[in-house]
């Protein structure tokens, strides 16, 4: 039985970091861009719902719909103005490296300055602190958790039915699959690294606005979790959201199911160890590095 | 004879390296002597500290062009076993980092060793991995917070508390130290090697460069050397915490001030630190009670606008500023040396003539099959080559040709068969054995190694072929043979098309060794008659001389004169084999090409 309860909470856990790690696929599949503040601005969004449920005595699934606006906007602006740049003028010894550089600076920036505006001590939703659970027979189940992966679940599949059946989501995947060949043919390629960067800022934020429901906020939030998104990313293959949705829940299994055997200090040690086994067998990951959306 | 072969201009003069070397020393002395006892000192020892970090990880960074993002896990060795050994056994710290370097670079062997098939990203990413599973273990195991212990009169040893200056003045002279280090590693031998592998790694493999052994080397290296940073560090922080010294922000210092004052030059880390860890420091004193987070975000913002503004970083910036201004003036500007126009080995080579039957086999490929998931791109393929033969590999595009390459080369496994080359079995052998056993190739599209000069192209690959004095000679006479004498100083990157076409060839010449095997991967594919006649030439003194060559081409007619038979890929099978007019009526071959309605 306990370990049925871990299973759940382990897959609670994964579709958060399943979602977050999507958005790190996606841009790397279309940007080839590693982004090292990704989940900096899920640690914003956390913040920013904290601020909108307050004051506008809202809760916070509103809190995050109207958040969604400046999330998008941030990240066109952070396109726009810092990735692009990074891009035109390259640097001189390691090139990929130049945009990768840029998004640890924005990190050190967002981090921060997010410490500044808010201090370093945890804040969290109200509403965080009541314990709500339903009960299943002996199970416990977190409620704020299974709303939380139910949100996670519905913007996962939206997104990948964007990419998959619209208009813009075909020049997204073409701009990813080969740009010079979707310059060829036409497609604003421009446009389409654009609007891929915003909307998995906008991932990244939603996903902050449904961990601040039960998970209390710091300046550091965001660094607990980018290792943690880089290993699904990577378990993916990466470039491979769907692979990265896979790794996500594996990872979150794995954390939780973990506990069964070794103390829970060592919970990130196993966690990078499965990291480091993993890239030492499989570096192009479980599923393989295509870029498949 | 030795004394005819031009100077070499290195890639770091010995006397521009010993002027940054004295500024950095005489800068940094008067700095403490100035500082004196006041809390300034305090900050100087910490901008020197962080220097030299920067400056050790800017060698596997910067120079070898392996980013790491984990190099607190090194710099918190030291730390960790500087204060331990202080605290439990009484060992004076100056002795006690040593431990800490031992274990760093025992670290830097086992992390550069699973790291070793990784790449770019991937590698940046994972070494990012190991301060945190180091920080975690560390925090379990019970050492949270480690105090160095504090003793006020203790000694010189102990960089005694009671004079400040004596802990920075170590920090400089490890900062010097790591800036000597550097400097020689870059003008040896080595540093021609470390920088072939930041240029194109594949490149300097199949030029016989062991990479692998490279880049662990300069990953130890590195490590090392953060550890004794480390390890006056924890003297300095006066306590050690997995949080500060395997934190991500420790790993992103080294980084940060690297790019900021220019990555992959002596000066730049240096300078990036001296100017940014006082701006921060002083700014955090200023308001660091109102506003703790200051360092952390002017650190970010630093790295965010010089990524944006000058990615080269501040020194080259103000270097090239500098030049240019001097250039401008006319005052002492480098002049274009004077074209040498005499080129060795002139004399005529009477149209090539195919070895006799009896010429030893230089070549065996046994039946060697290869596929790409279901797809089979070699199908038993059998070829012999006899010394001194030139032979044509040709058939139509994906027919199978650049995968036989890099199977003969070692960049892929065969499923099955067998390649012996000089009479040695180098299925199994990595890129850079199968190399340095006799063989040269060059790339579809030309891969040289842009930022080291022509001469320096070829004289790496000279290099894994023996002495130094050899090398020289060997790497200057391939030159002469395409005909770059004159351009040898110049960078790799400022060539024309046919300029590196030309260059490759020297540069597969000096990794073959005379005698050797030479592969040609579409080598006269967009050149000019003029470029391609060099090469043919080239060749056929390389053939005169002992030499074998193995050329790809789409077609026959590029190679027709050239060659003294030709083998035919089609769908990864050899389809023929003879000399060329005989193949140029072969029906099979005629099919391949043109389909079956041209068969005459």
């Amino acid at each position: 039985m306990y370990a049925l309860q871990l299973v759940i909470a382990g897959l609670q856990q994964g579709g958060i970091i399943a979602l977050l790690s999507m958005g790190l696929a996606l841009m790397f599949g279309v940007l080839r861009l590693v982004n090292f503040a990704q989940a900096d601005f899920m640690m914003l969004g956390m913040y920013g719902v904290i601020v909108l449920t307050a004051t506008l005595h809202t809760n916070f699934v509103l809190s995050s719909l109207l958040l969604a606006i400046p999330a998008f906007a941030a990240g066109l602006f952070v396109y726009q103005f810092i990735i692009r740049q990074v891009a035109k003028a390259k640097l001189a010894s390691a090139p990929e490296h130049a945009q990768l550089l840029a998004t640890l600076g924005l990190s050190l920036v967002l981090q921060n300055g997010a410490e500044m505006i808010w201090g370093a001590t945890p804040r969290s939703l109200p509403s965080a602190q009541e314990l709500s659970v339903w009960h299943i027979g002996k199970l416990s189940i977190d409620q704020p958790r299974t709303i939380g992966f139910c949100i996670a679940v519905v913007v996962a599949v939206t997104m990948l039915l964007v990419l998959r059946n619209t208009h813009i989501g075909r020049t997204v995947r073409a701009a990813a699959s080969d740009r010079e060949a979707a310059i060829y043919v036409g497609i604003n390629v421009r446009k389409a690294y654009l609007l891929t960067f915003a909307v998995s800022i906008l991932l990244s934020v939603i996903v902050g606005g449904i961990l601040v429901s039960y998970y209390p906020v710091t300046p550091q939030t965001g660094s607990d979790f980018i290792l943690l998104m880089f290993t699904a990313v990577i378990m993916g293959g990466l470039g491979n959201v769907m692979g990265a949705m896979a790794g996500g829940l594996i990872l979150g299994l794995v954390q939780s199911l973990s506990q069964l055997i070794i103390p829970l200090e060592l919970n990130n040690a196993v966690v990078f160890g499965l990291f480091l086994a993993l890239m030492l067998v499989r570096p192009k990951g479980i599923f393989g590095e295509v870029t498949r959306l | 004879m030795k004394s005819a072969l031009p100077k070499i201009t290195p890639a770091m003069p010995l006397r521009s390296a010993v002027i940054q070397l004295g500024t950095i020393a005489v800068g940094g002395a008067i700095a403490i002597v100035w500082a004196g006892d006041s809390p300034t000192q305090e900050i100087i020892t910490l901008a020197l500290l962080y220097a030299g970090f920067a400056s050790a990880w800017n060698i596997v960074a910067g120079y070898a062009g392996q980013f790491t993002f984990g190099h607190a896990a090194f710099f918190g060795l030291g730390s960790y076993a500087a204060t331990i050994l202080t605290e439990a056994y009484g060992i004076a710290p100056l002795y006690g980092l040593w431990l800490g370097v031992v274990l760093a670079a025992i670290a830097a062997a086992v992390i550069g060793s699973i790291t070793l098939q990784l790449r770019g990203l991937y590698f940046g990413l994972v070494t990012s991995v190991f301060p945190i599973v180091f920080s975690v273990v560390a925090t379990y195991i019970g050492l949270q917070e480690v105090p160095v212990p504090f003793n006020p009169d203790a000694g010189f040893a102990f960089f005694s508390p009671r004079a400040p200056w004596v802990l920075s003045s170590f920090a400089l002279g490890s900062t010097v130290m790591i800036g000597v280090v550097a400097v020689l590693l870059m003008r040896s031998r080595f540093g021609l090697y470390i920088s072939a592998l930041r240029a194109d790694q594949d490149a300097a493999e199949a030029s016989g460069v062991r990479t692998t052994e490279v880049k662990i080397t300069a990953l130890v290296v590195s490590a090392a050397l953060s550890a004794v940073i480390g390890g006056l560090y924890a003297s300095a922080a006066l306590v050690v915490t997995p949080a500060d010294v395997f934190g991500v922000q420790m790993s992103v210092k080294p980084v940060l001030f690297s790019v900021f004052g220019g990555i992959g030059t002596l000066l730049g880390p240096v300078v990036g630190a001296v100017i940014l860890v006082p701006l921060s420091e002083t700014l955090t004193a200023s308001f660091g009670s109102t506003l703790p987070s200051l360092s952390g975000l002017v650190y970010g913002a630093a790295l965010l606008l010089v990524i944006t503004i000058f990615p080269a970083g501040l020194v080259p910036v103000v270097r090239d500023a500098t030049l240019a201004l001097w250039t401008r003036r006319g005052g002492g500007g480098a002049t274009p040396s004077t074209p040498a126009a005499e080129d060795a080995n002139e004399e005529p080579v009477e149209a090539s003539s195919a070895p006799p039957a009896s010429a030893p086999v230089i070549l065996d490929i046994k039946g060697i099959f290869k596929a790409f998931g279901g797809t089979r791109v070699l199908v038993d393929v059998n070829i012999q080559m006899r010394e001194g033969e030139i032979l044509g590999v040709i058939g139509p595009n994906g027919a199978g040709k650049t995968t036989l390459f890099n199977v003969i080369n070692g960049f892929l496994r065969p499923d099955a068969g067998a390649v012996v080359l000089l009479g040695r079995d180098i299925t199994q052998a990595k890129p850079s054995a199968i190399a340095r056993a006799g063989l040269g190739r060059t790339f579809q599209t030309a891969r040289l190694f842009t930022g080291m000069s022509a001469i320096e192209n070829v004289l790496a690959a000279a290099l894994t072929r023996g002495s130094k004095d050899a090398a020289l000679a060997a790497a200057w006479r391939a030159l002469a043979e395409v005909h770059l004498t004159d351009r040898a100083q110049i960078s790799a990157g400022a060539l024309t098309t046919g300029e590196l076409r030309r260059l490759e060839l020297a540069r597969a010449m000096a990794t073959a060794g005379e005698g050797g095997l030479l592969m040609l991967d579409e080598f006269l594919g967009g050149l000019t008659h003029a470029d391609s006649a060099v090469l043919l030439a080239a060749l056929r003194r390389w053939r005169a001389r002992g030499g074998s060559v193995l050329a790809i081409e789409h077609t026959m007619r590029a190679m027709a004169g050239f060659v003294d038979r030709f083998v035919v890929l089609n769908f990864g099978e050899v389809i023929a084999e003879g000399p060329p007019e005989e193949i140029w009526r072969n029906r099979a071959v005629v099919t391949a090409y043109l389909g079956e309605k041209w068969v005459a």
